[in-house]
C-alpha cells in the first residue's frame, strides 16, 4: 500500500506532465513558426512591395467564361479574375499566376493551373504590366476571401507573401456570384502607361 | 581560512589557457559544420559565381551538366562589340516609355564545346539587370499582326551550333562550327537608364560580367 505522500508524488507528477504537455501541443512548433511565410497585408490599391517586386491588386471582375487565345474556358461555378499590376524591382521577371491563391475564409483555396493558357510577364525591372489572374471557385467561397501572391515559388514557403483583402462583402459576392458573361484576358503583355 | 595565492600561473585564465586557446578553432569548426545548406544549396543554385571582366573582353570556365546527366567543361571567351541605343531591332522595338538597346557581342569557345542556352543581360548601375528576350518589346509596325517573339535567345550560330544536348545524349553538330561568331541582340529597360555592364550566363552558379565598350 503505496503512502500518501507517495500518491500525491505520483498524482503531482501526473498532473505536471499532463499540464507541460497541454503548454507543448498548444504552443506552434518551432519549425513551422521558423519556416512561415513573411505575409504583407494590403487592400486592393495598395501596392506592396515583396522581395523582388511590386504587386498591386487593382480590381475583381467575374463571369462563367474566360477568352485567351481564341481559347474559352466555361464553368458550372464562377470565375474570379483579379485584375494586378506587376513591376520587379532587381531583375527581368515573371509573375508566375499558377502560384497564386485565392484563399476562402474557411480555408479553402483556389488557384494553380488555369483551363486556358495564362501569363504575366517577363517584364523588366521599373516596367510595371497589368496582368488578370483567373479562379475557378464556388460562389460560396467568395465573401471575405483573400488574395495570396508570394514571391517565391509557393506560398507557404518561408518568403515574402502579399495576403490581399479583396473587399468582397456578401453583396459584392452576391454580384460577381451571379456574373454569367465572359471575361476577356489580352493576348499581349499590358504595359502600364508610364 | 585559507587566503588564494595570487601567483599569475595559477589564475583561471592561466589553467584553463589550453580550452581557451582551442576555443577558437572550434567555434570555426562548428560553423563551418553547419554551412551544409550554403555550400550544398544556396551556393550551387543561385547566380554567386561573379566572374569580372574588368573590361568589354573575358572568359567563362565552367564545369557544368548537361541534359543527358554528364558533367562537361566549356571555355566561352566574350567580347562586348557594342552597346547602343535603337528604334527597333528586326521586328521588335520597345513599348512606349522604354528604351531598345542594340548588344552585339564575339563568343569564342573550342569546337567540341557545349555552348548553346546562355541568357545575355544588360546591368545598370544601380545593379539591376535587364534580359534579352521578350520583356518590354512590342511590334515595330503597329499595323504587323503576325508580330511574335520568343523569350529564348540564340547564343550559337542556327546551322553550326556545335554539340546540342538531346534527352539522353548530346546530338552533334550538322556542320562544324566557327572558331568564333557574333551574337546579336535586343534589351529593353525603362527610359533614362544607362547600361554599364553585360552578363552572360549559361547554368548557375558561374557568369560573367563584362563592361561595356567606352
Amino acid at each position: 500500500m503505496p503512502s500518501r505522500a507517495a500518491l500525491a508524488t505520483g498524482v503531482i507528477v501526473v498532473a505536471a506532465l499532463f499540464v507541460g504537455s497541454t503548454i507543448n501541443a498548444a504552443l506552434p512548433d518551432p519549425n513551422s513558426v521558423f519556416a512561415a511565410p513573411f505575409e504583407h497585408p494590403a487592400a486592393i490599391g495598395e501596392p506592396v512591395t515583396l522581395r523582388d517586386g511590386i504587386v498591386t491588386v487593382t480590381g475583381l471582375e467575374s463571369g462563367r467564361e474566360i477568352l485567351r487565345f481564341n481559347e474559352v474556358a466555361v464553368t458550372e461555378a464562377v470565375f474570379l479574375v483579379v485584375q494586378l499590376t506587376y513591376e520587379p524591382t532587381e531583375e527581368t521577371q515573371v509573375l508566375p499566376l499558377t502560384v497564386l491563391r485565392v484563399e476562402a475564409t474557411d480555408g479553402r483555396q483556389y488557384g494553380g493551373q488555369a483551363p486556358i493558357s495564362t501569363g504575366c510577364g517577363p517584364t523588366p525591372p521599373g516596367l510595371p504590366i497589368a496582368c488578370r489572374a483567373p479562379f475557378e471557385l464556388p460562389p460560396d467561397a467568395l465573401p471575405g476571401a483573400r488574395l495570396l501572391i508570394p514571391a517565391g515559388a509557393s506560398t507557404t514557403q518561408m518568403d515574402d507573401v502579399a495576403v490581399i483583402d479583396l473587399g468582397i462583402d456578401e453583396a459584392r459576392a452576391d454580384a460577381l456570384g451571379a456574373a454569367t458573361g465572359r471575361v476577356t484576358i489580352p493576348d499581349d503583355t499590358v504595359y502600364v502607361g508610364r | 581560512m585559507t587566503t588564494p595565492t595570487a601567483a599569475p600561473d595559477t589564475t583561471w585564465w592561466r589553467r584553463n589557457r589550453l580550452w581557451l586557446l582551442l576555443l577558437l578553432p572550434l567555434l570555426l569548426l562548428a560553423l563551418a559544420a553547419s554551412s551544409f545548406r550554403l555550400v550544398t544549396l544556396y551556393r550551387p543554385w543561385s547566380w554567386s559565381g561573379r566572374v569580372v571582366a574588368h573590361g568589354p573582353t573575358g572568359t567563362l570556365s565552367e564545369d557544368f551538366m548537361a541534359s543527358d546527366g554528364q558533367t562537361y567543361h566549356r571555355d566561352v571567351t566574350v567580347t562586348v562589340d557594342s552597346v547602343q541605343p535603337v528604334r527597333s531591332l528586326g521586328e521588335d522595338a520597345a513599348t512606349p516609355g522604354a528604351q531598345l538597346w542594340r548588344v552585339d557581342l564575339t563568343l569564342a569557345a573550342p569546337v567540341d564545346q557545349i555552348v548553346e542556352g546562355c541568357e545575355i543581360l544588360l546591368v545598370d548601375a544601380a545593379g539591376r539587370s535587364y534580359r534579352a528576350g521578350r520583356a518590354g518589346k512590342v511590334a515595330a509596325d503597329p499595323t504587323n499582326r503576325f508580330w511574335s517573339i520568343n523569350d529564348e535567345i540564340a547564343c550559337v550560330p542556327e546551322d553550326a551550333p556545335g554539340p546540342t544536348g538531346g534527352l539522353f545524349q548530346i546530338e552533334p553538330s550538322p556542320l562544324e562550327r566557327p572558331p568564333s561568331w557574333p551574337v546579336t541582340v535586343g534589351v529593353v529597360t525603362p527610359d533614362g537608364v544607362e547600361p554599364v555592364g553585360v552578363i552572360v550566363r549559361w547554368q548557375m552558379p558561374a557568369y560573367l560580367e563584362l563592361a561595356t565598350p567606352a
